[in-house]
């Protein structure tokens, strides 16, 4: 079974996550983008679930450190956005993940996307 | 046919020529031998040779080849007779060339080498056998060579232009082929596209015929209805493509059915209206009241051609009138449907008229540009009247107008009369329109026909009124029972019109976007164009809402809320497309995105319709179809299935009933074709008949705003509450449930921390927690808390102090408030919502924690 790392500070979007992932997928979990990162290093995960709008170390910052290190630069990320500012989303896409999805998330849209982003 | 073969009609006249030559040849000869006194045998041979090709000519005897080689060997024997006759080769060389030349004409460049080979033959005869020839000065050395050198330049010419004519033919026959080859695979493709073009047509047809039953501010309306105007006329074009195409491969297939003229000239009408549009011309339908109501015929092929004849005169006509007539005259075998559309426009010279039938002809196509379409109206028109049976005329004047008639027969199920009054003797009309205002007189003229023959056919009283003066003296003494004016008549003396209308019918004929000129109630309205059927439904006072026209309901006559109907298509918009046009009946529907699901959720046997979408990946309609039929149990053997695909290629039907279908629809889908279908297929118990004109006698219960109707499963209130919503973000009802909890037992600590932010004053935190808050909220249905955090969520974010200021503490009261209610249900605490409801505060607290403990990660 792959592997999804969920990256969210709040610990209700994780367990909802979870719930929606679970049958399909193995998840792991961080709550910071700090500890996100250093999981992905370790544990290697075929995809990660990352929240955008995180205190501390931002969804984009962690984002970026990712695709600095050799270790996970080539983990596909989707992010997660609760924003619907076009500006924010904008902001988002700039960053070229592999995906990305607006919370509150659909089970069919999650589990399609996370799919065809492991498919290729 | 072996290649750069002449074609076989030229070979009969190309041996016929020959053997005249021949024949013309043989006899020179017979006579030049008798005069000469030569031995006559030689010229019965050569007569021989030329009756032995003639025998072989008439019987047909083996191949064109054959024969022209035997007659080559004949003619090439009577030459060297000839020779042997005279014994002289100069003699022998001019008819050697016309040989040559006249053989040229089988096109077998290979009989040079016969005729070539005589030459020689008889060159080294003469010169070195015979010595017939003199060699005695350079002058006659010189004629020798000359004559041999002409005889064999002449075979050599020939060769080669035959060669050469051969190769033209056969190049010709490959540009032939790849012609046919590229028009069938055109063809191919054509059917092909069709689908796919097809297909968005119908949802933007479809979506458009759905919003427009909207609510919709005038302006959005005016725009909608601008998308489908352009989406009907582009399913028209596209449809005029398409049939042209198969028509062109002769694959036109009629139908027979029963249908109702009425509502076919109703159909006209409303897209003759459309296409109108802004131009300023009056149109005018003119209608047999006799018609026989119940017709048998395909109604398609008909409402599509007088929709082309139709559009033609609207496209060519700037002002004044297009009219449509249509008559009946009664015949053995039912009827001759005779329609006719007339038009003052620019007309055509009669050379164009010649051309007008051939395809994508337009008049005058240059200077027209700007017109739309592509010119393809009358030829498919032709070609269909024809199908039917019935034939095409045109007339026209340049710059005044044109007529084009059509005529097909008609089979009659119902010979009622399609519009009748009831009662003749109970009705007096006054009719005062003033033609006046009409410039054209061509118009004027028409209005007077339509209301003349209208008059006529419903034989009832009536008068017409030239004035006011005249109308108010005959009404003081007559009493009539119906007044028919104008809009502009009425707005002479509304208090008039206004008084009367109190004891008799008074009724304004007006243009729809004319409407609010009246505002009396009690004038009748009736929209331009009239013809005979409104006007008879006013005469006979049947019910009647605002104003008469002559345009449907959109739909109606009926609802079925007891039924429930499966749609089965690959794409959604398609599927939403027809849930939409399935809403007014009150039809309960369900969708499948696949045959395998539709198979799924028919085992339940549940519902009362199917309808399939004939191309879908993996398992197509027909192969669903089989599978449902194989199940066990009548249920399966019956349930009406229609095929609905966008594959509407002529002949379709029969193969979708043939393989098990009830009926078939062609997207895009058209409403009265859908309304029959239903009809047809949905059982007749459940189907509760509607008055187009008075209100819905059966309706089903709306449910009330909110989730009252739906099943709940936990004890929140739906108000605050959207289980649905919630649900669907969680993925099962046990993922909400637990969510519910997590949210509950975290909630307070969090409302905790959201107004320690507030009070210091920290946005950038507070935002966070808030943003936090918001997605929380959505995702367990509680939308007005979540809405609430969004605002303050943007606020925070864009440094609006004032507006947090103000808007927080109605947010943390309603946090407050859902926190209350998740506390008190027991379906989110089911061992601690007993014991809530005994002792709340302690208990709560602990389980609290304890719970705590168990999910902090």
């Amino acid at each position: 079974m792959k592997r999804i790392l969920l990256i969210d500070d709040s610990m209700i979007q994780r367990r909802t996550l979870n719930m929606l992932l679970q049958n399909n997928y193995e998840t792991l979990m961080a709550p910071s983008g700090l500890e996100g990162i250093k999981i992905a290093k370790k544990e290697q995960p075929d995809l990660i679930l990352l929240d955008y709008d995180m205190p501390i170390m931002s969804g984009k910052e962690t984002f970026r450190k990712l695709q600095n290190e050799d270790e996970t630069k080539d983990i596909p990320v989707i992010f997660l956005t609760g924003v619907d500012d076009r500006e924010d989303v904008e902001a988002v896409l700039k960053c070229r993940p592999q995906g990305y999805l607006l919370k509150p998330v659909e089970q069919d849209r999650l589990l399609k996307t996370i799919q065809k982003i492991l498919l290729d | 046919m072996p290649e750069g073969m002449i074609q076989k009609k030229e070979q009969g006249v190309i041996e016929r020529g020959l053997l005249l030559f021949y024949f013309i040849f043989s006899a020179a000869l017979t006579v030049v031998a008798v005069e000469n006194g030569w031995s006559i045998w030689m010229a019965l041979l050569v007569d021989g040779g030329w009756l032995f090709a003639l025998i072989l000519h008439c019987a047909n005897i083996q191949t064109y080849i054959f024969r022209a080689y035997a007659m080559t060997c004949l003619l090439q024997i009577s030459a060297i007779i000839w020779s042997i006759c005279t014994g002289s080769f100069s003699m022998t060389v001019p008819v050697l060339s016309m040989l040559a030349i006249t053989l040229v004409f089988y096109g077998i460049p290979e009989i040079a080498y016969i005729t070539v080979g005589v030459s020689l033959f008889l060159v080294v005869y003469h010169l070195l056998i015979q010595h017939t020839v003199d060699l005695s000065s350079k002058n006659k050395v010189f004629q020798l060579v000359l004559e041999i050198g002409s005889v064999f330049f002449i075979q050599h010419i020939t060769y080669i232009l035959n060669k050469k004519r051969l190769e033209g033919v056969e190049r010709q026959r490959k540009t032939i082929a790849s012609l046919q080859a590229a028009e069938r695979s055109k063809d191919d493709f054509m059917a092909n596209v069709s689908h796919e073009i097809r297909t968005p047509i119908n949802t933007i047809c479809g979506m458009s015929e759905i919003l427009l039953r909207e609510e919709l501010e005038d302006q959005v309306r005016a725009d909608v209805f601008s998308i489908q105007t352009a989406g009907r006329n582009l399913q028209s074009i596209v449809s005029d493509v398409l049939d042209f195409t198969e028509m062109q491969s002769g694959k036109i297939t009629l139908v027979e059915e029963y249908y109702n003229i009425a509502s076919t000239i109703n159909d006209v009408i409303n897209m003759s209206m459309a296409r109108k549009s802004a131009k300023q011309i009056d149109l005018i339908v003119d209608c047999d009241a006799g018609i026989p109501s119940g017709l048998i015929g395909d109604e398609q092929k008909i409402r599509r051609v007088i929709m082309n004849l139709v559009n033609n005169a609207l496209k060519f006509t700037v002002e004044g009138c297009v009219s449509i007539i249509i008559n009946a005259r009664k015949t053995d075998y039912g009827i001759n449907l005779i329609v006719r559309v007339k038009d003052t426009g620019i007309g055509m010279k009669k050379e164009s008229m010649e051309k007008l039938f051939t395809n994508f002809n337009q008049v005058d196509t240059r200077r027209n540009r700007q017109k739309e379409g592509i010119g393809l109206g009358l030829a498919i028109s032709q070609a269909l009247v024809e199908t039917m049976g019935g034939f095409i005329t045109v007339s026209s004047e340049y710059g005044k107008g044109s007529e084009v008639q059509f005529v097909v027969p008609q089979k009659v199920e119902d010979p009622a009369p399609i519009a009748s009054v009831w009662d003749r003797e109970g009705v007096n009309i006054a009719i005062y329109v003033d033609m006046e205002r009409y410039d054209r007189p061509e118009v004027r003229e028409a209005y007077t026909q339509v209301i003349f023959h209208m008059i006529t056919q419903l034989k009832v009283k009536s008068h017409i009124c030239q004035n006011l003066e005249e109308l108010k003296r005959r009404a003081e003494r007559e009493n009539f029972t119906h007044i028919f004016i104008s809009i502009e008549e009425y707005e002479e003396d509304k208090d008039y019109f206004d008084a009367i209308s109190e004891e008799a019918k008074v009724i304004t004929i007006i243009e729809r976007f004319n409407d609010m000129r009246i505002s009396n109630p009690r004038i009748q309205r009736l929209y331009k164009p009239f013809f005979i059927l409104p006007i008879v439904m006013i005469l006979n006072d049947e019910k009647m809402v605002r104003g008469i026209d002559a345009n449907y309901d959109y739909q109606g006559g009926f609802i079925a809320p007891e039924t429930n109907v499966l749609v089965v298509d690959d794409n959604l918009m398609n599927i939403r497309v027809l849930e939409g046009l399935l809403q007014p009946y009150k039809i309960k529907v369900a969708i499948a995105t696949s045959g395998a699901e539709a198979l799924e959720k028919i085992e339940g046997m549940g519902y009362d319709a199917v309808f399939m979408d004939h191309m879908m990946p993996e398992m197509d309609g027909i192969e669903t179809l089989q599978r449902i039929r194989q199940k066990q149990g009548n249920y399966f053997r019956k349930l009406p299935v229609v095929a609905v695909t966008a594959n509407a290629v002529g002949g379709m039907r029969e193969v979708f009933l043939n393989e098990g279908f009830q009926d078939f629809i062609a997207k895009p889908i058209e409403v009265s074709v859908l309304e029959r279908v239903l009809k047809r297929i949905l059982p007749q118990e459940k189907l509760h008949s509607v008055s187009k004109h008075t209100e819905a006698s059966v309706t089903e219960e709306e449910p009330p705003e909110g989730q009252d109707s739906s099943p709940r499963y936990t004890d929140l209130p739906p108000e605050s509450f959207n289980e649905e919503m919630g649900i669907k973000y969680c993925g099962s009802l046990d993922n909400y449930i637990e969510i519910l909890q997590l949210s509950s037992i975290q909630g307070q600590e969090e409302r905790e921390r959201i107004e320690e932010f507030y009070k210091e004053r920290d946005w950038k935190n507070y935002g966070t927690l808030v943003h936090a808050l918001k997605s929380t909220m959505i995702s367990i249905g509680v939308e007005k808390l979540s809405a609430m955090a969004k605002e303050l969520e943007l606020a925070a974010k864009r440094g609006d102090e004032e507006y947090v200021l103000e808007h927080h503490a109605q947010m943390a009261a309603e946090y407050e408030r859902i926190l209350q209610l998740l506390q008190e249900s027991r379906t989110v605490h089911p061992q601690f919502g007993k014991e809530a409801l005994d002792g709340p505060e302690q208990l709560g607290e602990e389980a609290l924690d304890k719970a705590a403990q168990e999910f902090k990660a």
